[in-house]
């Protein structure tokens, strides 16, 4: 019987102990100054994480900065040497028209010399391709830059035809003052010619 | 006589940082509970008041997500109670048998149990026993030492409902009891 009674009473010893040590437990109070010191740290910290920021900006612009440059000279030094050339042949080619006589533009239309396999940078720059022109009546694809620009081109009839009249007398020259020069010549060559047995001539112009 | 645009020109210039003043006003406001929250968590003042200052600063780093907290008070004592979590890692300064010795020799000497639990190592034991209970009564009990807490916010920061809160309350203490009478009759 005492031992029960003595059960119970430290039965509620404990539970007036627990209780106690839990609400003491609960119950702590923070030193003075808490607040002050907790918005210490959280200002010290606000202005290294804004400094950190602005670091980190700083070093991304310049990490930026550095990558655009780089890049940029990358591409200026070899965007350069890649990009393709205009070939030589294609220099001539779309210059040499403007070089040739308007004497030359009713010319018969002439097979192409060039052969596709002389074509660089077909794909690349088709708009380069070598053409046919209708005016020079053919095309010749050079291999290396003309010695002469512009390229010369061969004679015309008409400039030939000039070129002996600059040799020719002055006396025939004076006779050829009239419209029907030529006419009156080709006429009497061939006038003569039969008369001497031989056959049709050439040109009177070569026998004179 | 008034000019126009005087009450313009008589407010205040908003020179202060706004989140740093909403920090302020939270620590103001919440930081004892934050504080208790931690010192029941990890027993001493200095872990408590580093738990406390962490507690801060990370809701200062939250303060992205501030217009989606629907109760701050609730969200700091969850986040102390994780921080306290992770700081608990000192050993007692104290050890349960010599926290049980000095208990017991107060019990024998007819103390009172006020007396007794006035003293350090009658806490210290206090808290060596709800080490060893299981976590989920642990927690419970731990965070129901905090005065401020009812069993709805302590159970809002361990997410169960009220009333898994008080029933976990009720087991706590008597595997409590039991362990502190085990303790004292072993040393007495």
């Amino acid at each position: 019987m005492k031992n029960d009674k003595q059960h119970v009473v430290d039965d509620n010893f404990l539970d007036k102990l627990l209780d106690a040590t839990l609400e003491r437990a609960g119950d702590v109070e923070p030193r003075p100054g808490l607040e002050g010191r907790v918005m210490a740290r959280v200002r010290a910290e606000r202005a290294a994480g804004s400094q950190f920021a602005w670091k980190w900006r700083l070093v991304a612009g310049l990490a930026a900065l550095v990558v655009i440059v780089f890049t940029a000279r990358f591409m200026l030094r070899f965007g350069s040497t890649a990009r393709p050339h205009p070939a030589p042949a294609l220099v001539s080619q779309s210059r040499a028209p403007a070089a040739t006589s308007p004497a030359t533009a009713t010319a018969p239309k002439p097979a192409v010399e060039a052969q596709p396999a002389a074509r660089p940078n077909r794909e690349s720059t088709p708009h380069h391709e070598p053409r046919v022109s209708s005016r020079r009546g053919s095309v010749h694809v050079a291999s290396a830059e003309p010695k002469q620009f512009p390229s010369p081109s061969p004679l015309s009839d008409e400039e030939k035809l000039l070129l002996h009249a600059k040799d020719a007398p002055a006396s025939v020259l004076v006779a050829w003052g009239g419209n029907n020069v030529m006419g009156d010549l080709q006429l009497k060559d061939l006038h003569i010619a039969p008369l001497e047995g031989e056959g049709p001539p050439d040109s009177g112009i070569e026998q004179k | 006589m008034s000019v126009p645009g005087q009450g313009i020109l008589d407010e205040p210039f908003p020179i202060a940082d706004a989140p740093t003043d909403e920090v302020e006003a939270a620590v103001e406001e919440h930081s004892r509970l934050v504080y208790r929250i931690a010192y029941a968590a990890l027993g001493n003042h200095h872990d408590a008041e580093d738990a406390t200052q962490e507690t801060f600063l990370r809701f200062l780093k939250h303060r992205h997500d501030w217009p989606r907290i629907r109760d701050r008070r609730a969200w700091l004592a969850r986040t102390a109670w994780r921080v306290a979590l992770d700081l608990r890692r000192r050993p007692a300064a104290t050890s349960l048998d010599e926290a049980a010795g000095v208990v017991s020799t107060l019990c024998a000497a007819g103390k009172g149990a006020e007396e007794i639990a006035a003293h350090e190592e009658t806490t210290a034991l206090l808290h060596h026993l709800i080490d060893g209970l299981p976590r989920e009564l642990r927690e419970t009990l731990t965070l129901s030492m905090v005065e401020e807490m009812s069993s709805a916010e302590v159970g809002e920061v361990l997410g169960i409902p009220p009333g898994s809160v008080r029933e976990r309350l009720w087991r706590a203490r008597q595997l409590l009891k039991e362990k502190l009478r085990a303790a004292l009759g072993k040393k007495s």
